[in-house]
């Protein structure tokens, strides 16, 4: 009841104000919803001085925001150029990450009242070439992604084997002969290289980083004598120590891989 | 010789026919036949995409103003914060880079002070803008503060009581405008129109952007209010003793 009171004579005195205005000219008030500033110049009292990001400049109060979006792709022409097939594979994986690079950015640059406008966005697609004879070329993928407030990057991998007489992609099962498992296979030597590299310290992680599931083993290439592998830090616990690369040679893994591998040129 | 200049013609159409096979651009190797506008250029021994959008929103206010007047400060970092947040909302920008363009999304705020007295300053805040369209805009938004008494000034508040504040200003504009804008009567008609229909345009104003100086009442128009945007803005500066009749004498130069 007292607000209705309160409303009904504010109402009256906004109409009184208003009456006396015209007849006088006097100036008209006009009620905002921002509070009233404090004593610190240029600080928004909506944000606060915690949160502040206006800036006095001269007589002014400033603020500059400014959100700079970048994406910078490449993989390797001629490959694409002579085999299609590897240009489609390649060209639907870079349009699916970009597609929601942007999707993300749409999502939250527009978003006024965060912080998200202030971020840093960019994504960065490296790609290297890797042949491993005149019909077998891989490409590793490099993605670097930022999306955030923070200067720490994002980084995945991506890789493909194609076997360009045959137009399609080889997978890592495809490198063993039948009956043979490639993780169970890959398992005991990528983790003894890694403990040789980092050390035992890190067991453990190592141990979970290269159970034997494809998870573990996703990003590989093929060189001309070796199958590279390619752990991302944070997988094996060492994410201070960033991307840890296990080369195997081929001639390792002896019987267990076709034949076909094992012609080293 | 009939039968020659005919050969020379055939020749010569063979000719053509023949280069224009020849200029046939070949399609760029690098070129997403599924996604033909993504621009993939050649660059070293790789295909690469660079894309790069920016958005850049600047605003100032004046602090000295500020600091006088809380009540000043206060509405103008409202609007300022109103026209912020409608830039970073609209800041979407829908899709691929190449459907919406590469900017630079821009809202550049910057103003201008014009004191008509110690106690009386109009601020008038000029805004630039790039969303994206084919050029970008300019627009404004006026304030016309009294200091001493925290409060703001409208229109109707500097003419006496009575006098139709719209109706009196428009003769004058139009006058002002046809002067260096002849050619375009019918958008200075519509751009001064005194009480426009607000059916299609709700709180459209003709008059909505004003200073006062020490001597003269500025109107502002913004591009394609009373002209083609490559006329750019417009001003109208009547002198205030030209409105001594029905000017508030408050605001009369000398009071």
């Amino acid at each position: 009841m007292k607000i209705f009171k309160f409303i009904a004579l504010s109402s009256l005195f906004v109409v009184v104000g208003l009456i006396a205005a015209q007849d006088v000219a006097t100036p008209i008030p006009v009620v905002t919803d921002v509070p009233i500033p404090t004593q610190v110049p240029c600080v928004d009292p909506a944000v606060g001085a915690q949160n502040n990001r206006w800036q006095s400049q001269g007589s002014n109060c400033s603020l500059q925001e400014s959100v700079v979006i970048g994406v910078s792709v490449s993989y390797p022409q001629a490959l694409g150029e002579q085999y299609p097939f590897a240009k489609a594979i390649m060209l639907k994986y870079i349009n699916q990450v970009r597609r929601d690079f942007w999707e993300d950015v749409d999502t939250f640059v527009t978003r006024p009242d965060d912080d998200f406008h202030a971020w840093q966005w960019s994504l960065d697609i490296k790609s290297e070439i890797f042949q491993h004879s005149q019909t077998i070329a891989s490409v590793f993928f490099t993605t670097s992604l930022r999306t955030g407030g923070s200067t720490q990057e994002q980084t995945a991998f991506q890789t493909y084997t194609f076997d360009l007489a045959g137009s399609r992609t080889i997978a890592l099962r495809d490198l063993f002969v039948d009956g043979v498992d490639p993780y169970t296979t890959l398992a005991p030597l990528a983790s003894a290289k890694l403990r040789e590299k980092i050390g035992d310290g890190f067991m453990n992680a190592i141990v979970n980083g290269t159970i034997p599931v494809p998870e573990n083993y996703a990003a590989w290439v093929l060189n001309e004598t070796a199958l590279v592998l390619y752990f991302p830090g944070e997988r094996i616990g060492v994410a201070g120590l960033g991307t840890q690369v296990v080369t195997i040679p081929l001639v390792d893994l002896g019987p267990s891989l076709r034949p076909e591998f094992l012609q080293i040129p | 010789m009939r039968l020659k200049y005919g050969l020379a013609l055939l020749m010569s159409a063979g000719a053509v026919l023949v280069s224009a096979q020849d200029a046939t651009p070949t399609p760029d190797p690098c070129t997403d036949p599924v996604n033909m506008m993504i621009h993939w250029v050649t660059q070293n021994n790789d295909c690469a995409l660079h894309e790069e959008i920016s958005f850049t929103f600047n605003a100032s206010y004046p602090h000295d103003i500020a600091a006088q007047s809380p009540f000043a400060g206060s509405v103008m970092l409202n609007y300022i914060n109103e026209e912020r947040k409608q830039f970073w909302t609209n800041a979407t920008v829908g899709g691929t880079p190449e459907f919406f363009g590469s900017g630079p999304w821009t809202l550049d705020m910057s103003y201008e002070t014009f004191y008509h007295s110690p106690s009386v300053v109009s601020v008038l805040f000029d805004m630039y803008t790039y969303t994206g369209g084919a050029h970008p805009n300019t627009y404004f938004k006026t304030f016309t503060f009294d200091l001493e008494n925290e409060s703001l000034y409208t229109l109707e508040g500097l003419f006496q009581e009575g006098v139709d504040a719209r109706e009196t200003l428009a003769p004058i504009a139009r006058v002002q405008l046809q002067q260096t804008l002849a050619d375009f009567p019918d958008f200075i008609d519509t751009g001064t129109e005194p009480h426009p229909d607000t059916t299609t345009y709700p709180g459209l104003d003709n008059y909505a952007n004003w200073v006062l100086t020490e001597d003269a009442l500025v109107l502002y128009f913004p591009p394609y209010q009373v002209a083609p945007y490559v006329a750019g803005p417009q001003t109208v500066s009547i002198p205030l003793v030209d409105l001594q009749n029905v000017l508030n004498p408050a605001f009369l130069p000398g009071s």
